[in-house]
């Protein structure tokens, strides 16, 4: 029976609303973001953390574990976005997307993995993108860092999947955070043009396919990826 | 911490180990039973499950927050996880290192 869930990078945008979702419906809730966070909830636990520290990705996994007693649901959220002409993309920029987005989710997904395997059960999202599938000049660094979180998903899944643990990807089409803002207008109504539905993705779109995929029902479903927006 | 008491200690964690994950076997085990290969006990997930539960008994036994498939083990010409035994030396070399 799924009790706990640790959302990162949960402190505003996409993760914020998806922290506030699952404690209305009474799940055990932790959190982690660089700094720290307003919300207050007896069910709420926050702990402070760069998702690209492996130090600092075992404490928050190990407090979160002495806390509630278990891990049942890890949803990556965590992730940074830029766009930038490859030809002109820093180093700098490309180590960190990666850091980020790739390796934060690498981090927690190992260490969760750990108690949902001795646990035998878990569900475990990773957030990719329809920039992937739609190719789009401006974010080769952005979506290659979500692509590879795809792969790592499909893989993870086939190794953890005999502890009853499912790994599944929600690629989300724009939607109106922080994270967009960085995104050029005309860029933005580009990705929107391509969708078969041509707007804004909502925080309940999000919501609505991850209560699918960490469902008890869903056991059979892993490996999996869906892009809204109609991709 | 002594080299036959953590001996001691691994064997009785592979025998819950076994039982809990109820893992056939057809000998007694000690601390020279194969932990890879065609004569392990153990299959490959099995052997990455029990090194997790070492490193989880590790620390929450004796304190100590060690990553056991680390590089430097990876990367020796024997693996420090043939068996308990060199599993055990690997553990307390890399505690006295």
């Amino acid at each position: 029976m799924i009790k706990t869930i640790l959302i990162t990078g949960n402190r505003k945008g996409i993760g914020r609303s998806l922290t506030e979702h699952y404690l209305k419906k009474g799940f055990n809730l932790v959190g982690c973001s660089r700094s720290n966070t307003d919300l207050i909830h007896k069910n709420y636990f926050h702990v402070i953390g760069d998702v690209t520290s492996e130090d600092d990705v075992k404490r928050i996994v190990k407090e979160s574990k002495k806390k509630f007693g278990s891990i049942d649901v890890l949803i990556n959220n965590a992730g940074k976005a830029s766009m930038n002409h490859s030809i002109l993309t820093p180093v700098s920029t490309v180590k960190d997307l990666f850091d980020t987005n790739y390796l934060g989710t690498f981090l927690f997904s190992r260490e969760c993995s750990k108690l949902m395997m001795k646990q035998k059960f878990g569900r475990i999202i990773n957030f990719s993108t329809v920039a992937v599938p739609m190719n789009l000049e401006g974010e080769m660094v952005y979506a290659s860092s979500k692509s590879a979180i795809e792969t790592m998903s499909k893989i993870l899944s086939k190794e953890i999947s005999r502890y009853n643990t499912t790994v599944n990807v929600i690629g989300p089409t724009p939607i109106l955070t922080d994270l967009i803002k960085v995104v050029p207008k005309d860029k933005v109504q580009e990705i929107l043009n391509q969708q078969t539905l041509k707007r804004f993705g909502t925080f309940d779109d999000i919501s609505n396919v991850i209560d699918f995929f960490i469902s008890e029902k869903s056991s059979f479903i892993t490996g999996q990826k869906i892009y809204l927006g109609g991709l | 911490m002594k080299l036959e008491d953590l001996k001691i200690k691994l064997i009785n964690l592979l025998n819950d180990f076994i039982r809990e994950n109820e893992i056939e076997i057809n000998c007694e085990i000690d601390d020279n039973t194969r932990l890879i290969g065609s004569s392990s006990i153990l299959d490959s997930m099995d052997l990455v499950q029990f090194i997790v539960e070492v490193e989880q008994f590790l620390d929450e036994d004796y304190g100590i927050e060690i990553q056991l498939a680390s590089e430097k083990a990876m990367s020796r010409r024997n693996s420090p996880f043939i068996s308990l035994k060199s599993m055990c030396d690997f553990i307390l070399e890399e505690i006295n290192d």
